[in-house]
């Protein structure tokens, strides 16, 4: 649904869509009790909370955005949400229902590393119908080697604790596996790893070059990242429902999807972010709170200011939007890849290239580009080869071209 | 699907991996592939076009024959794209 509020405004479609609200980022605490090397928050240190008040200021200008629908998901995150306790969020939910319009269905999202969690938590997320991913990277040693404590110690047997006492309850969950240089070796022990402890759900972030992280593991790999997911993916095709990959589901949906797919974190209010106090942003949730030479920051509001929509007019959120949408433009011009992507993360091209008005980044390299041919590949392989032997006898494909 | 939470909230229970996996998970099983688009004025001439060129052509040649498969197989997984699609853009981290 688009809700066609703003009438001349240049940023209404910044890139011809009316802006309609799907994810709200709330950061109840930047903390995170762990320090994983690969981290892109800069404040995970600081135990500030969001008091009770910016969240019902937050709450109260997210219900009555202009561009709201009907379905929107709040996704507890930019620190580890689980250091706050349940009662913290209890609360939170009872406050928000006050001003939650009538045909608003909210779904809650909590991605955790699982140390924290426990029966109580089990139960409050149960409850709530909360979504619930997992940060697990695979089997202990690829997981340790970047996921430690503030001490250095590893964290995998907690999080692992945290596997099973979600299943116990029989909580829904997936596990979200952040691939480094360490994990392109190791295809067929991450999916076993998956399957012997009942992980059917798993997505895969890389490892990125965003915000307080400046360097990635995986830069120079494309050629290793590409055998990696070929190894994978033949795994997932071959042993179906053993393990759905999120990368791979969403690329199939991108491929059957009528119209070219949109990023959602390069339209301006798809995605709104607000920061422990208060503070409003949009685009890359990342952005909140980092800083770049080129910007003041990304801050372009808060919430005890009025009203999002009042966000454009911050000169701050135009320069940005205005470089994004340059950045997408070019992306639309110069990519094959661009009907399937949407003109890729402001937030990657702006770290790994220092502009928003960039086109091409590792991350959309491994993560949309190699994930497409990927999966043709595989479309092509489970097909019998015949797709790929009938498009070749009719000259449509050349080999050498087509990844 | 939706249930009423203690909160007096309506609240989605599936995840976007349920949404998603009718999807995937139909792709392993299928054996017969569909015709491949055969439209000749996509016919490569190697020779005289860019490489930029060709590789966007065969991208799009490998897609449309894909996307015809698919389609064959399981159209009803068309219906789930909206949401699809909206959980694939940014990854919770």
């Amino acid at each position: 649904m688009s809700v066609d509020t703003h009438a001349d405004s240049e940023e209404r479609g910044v890139f011809g869509v009316s802006p309609l609200l799907r994810l709200v980022v709330l950061q109840p605490t930047p903390f995170c009790n762990i320090d994983c090397s690969y981290c892109y928050l800069p404040h995970r240190s600081s135990t500030a909370r969001m008091s009770s008040g910016v969240l019902e200021m937050a709450w109260r200008s997210i219900c009555s955005a202009p561009f709201l629908g009907t379905r929107l998901d709040v996704a507890w995150h930019a620190g580890e949400p689980l250091v706050l306790p349940v009662s913290w969020y209890e609360d939170a939910v009872v406050g928000m229902a006050r001003h939650t319009p009538p045909d608003l269905v909210v779904t809650h999202c909590f991605q955790t590393n699982g140390l924290l969690l426990n029966d109580e938590w089990a139960v409050f997320l149960a409850r709530l119908g909360a979504r619930v991913g997992l940060s697990i990277d695979g089997p202990a040693d690829i997981h340790d080697r970047h996921r430690r404590t503030r001490a250095g110690g590893g964290t995998h047997a907690d999080a692992m604790r945290a596997v099973r006492v979600l299943q116990d309850h029989s909580v829904p969950f997936h596990v979200i596996s952040v691939l480094t240089a360490a994990s392109l070796d190791e295809p067929d022990r991450l999916f076993a790893f998956y399957e012997q402890n009942g992980i059917r759900d798993v997505g895969f972030n890389v490892e990125e070059i965003e915000g307080a992280h400046n360097a990635s593991s995986l830069a120079g790999t494309e050629a290793r990242f590409r055998r990696f997911l070929a190894r994978f993916l033949s795994l997932v095709w071959s042993r179906p429902g053993v393990v759905r990959l999120r990368e791979a589901e969403s690329t199939l949906a991108a491929l059957l999807s009528a119209a070219p797919i949109v990023d959602e974190q390069n339209q301006p209010f798809a995605i709104v972010t607000i920061g422990v106090d208060g503070t409003l942003s949009t685009f890359s949730p990342e952005l909140l709170g980092t800083r770049h030479e080129r910007f003041a920051g990304f801050a372009f509001g808060n919430v005890a200011q009025g009203s999002l929509d009042g966000l454009m007019d911050d000169s701050a959120f135009r320069r940005v939007a205005s470089e994004i949408r340059q950045g997408v433009e070019s992306c639309a011009g110069t990519c094959r890849y661009f009907r399937w992507c949407g003109g890729g993360a402001p937030a990657n091209k702006l770290f790994e290239t220092g502009r928003f008005d960039a086109t091409e980044t590792m991350h959309c390299r491994l993560i949309q580009q190699a994930m497409l041919d990927e999966v043709l590949t595989q479309i092509e392989t489970h097909a019998g080869g015949l797709l790929v032997a009938q498009t070749e006898s009719e000259g449509l494909i050349s080999k050498e071209g087509s990844s | 699907m939706t249930k009423k939470t203690d909160f007096g909230k309506k609240t989605k229970l599936t995840m976007s991996f349920s949404l998603v996996a009718a999807v995937v998970g139909a792709v392993p099983s299928i054996a017969m592939a569909s015709k491949p688009v055969n439209d000749p004025s996509t016919l490569i001439e190697a020779s005289v076009e860019p490489q930029a060129e060709r590789a966007t052509r065969n991208l799009h040649a490998r897609v449309d024959a894909a996307i015809k498969h698919l389609r064959t197989e399981r159209p009803a997984s068309r219906q789930a794209d909206a949401d699809i699609v909206h959980h694939a853009q940014w990854r919770n981290r």
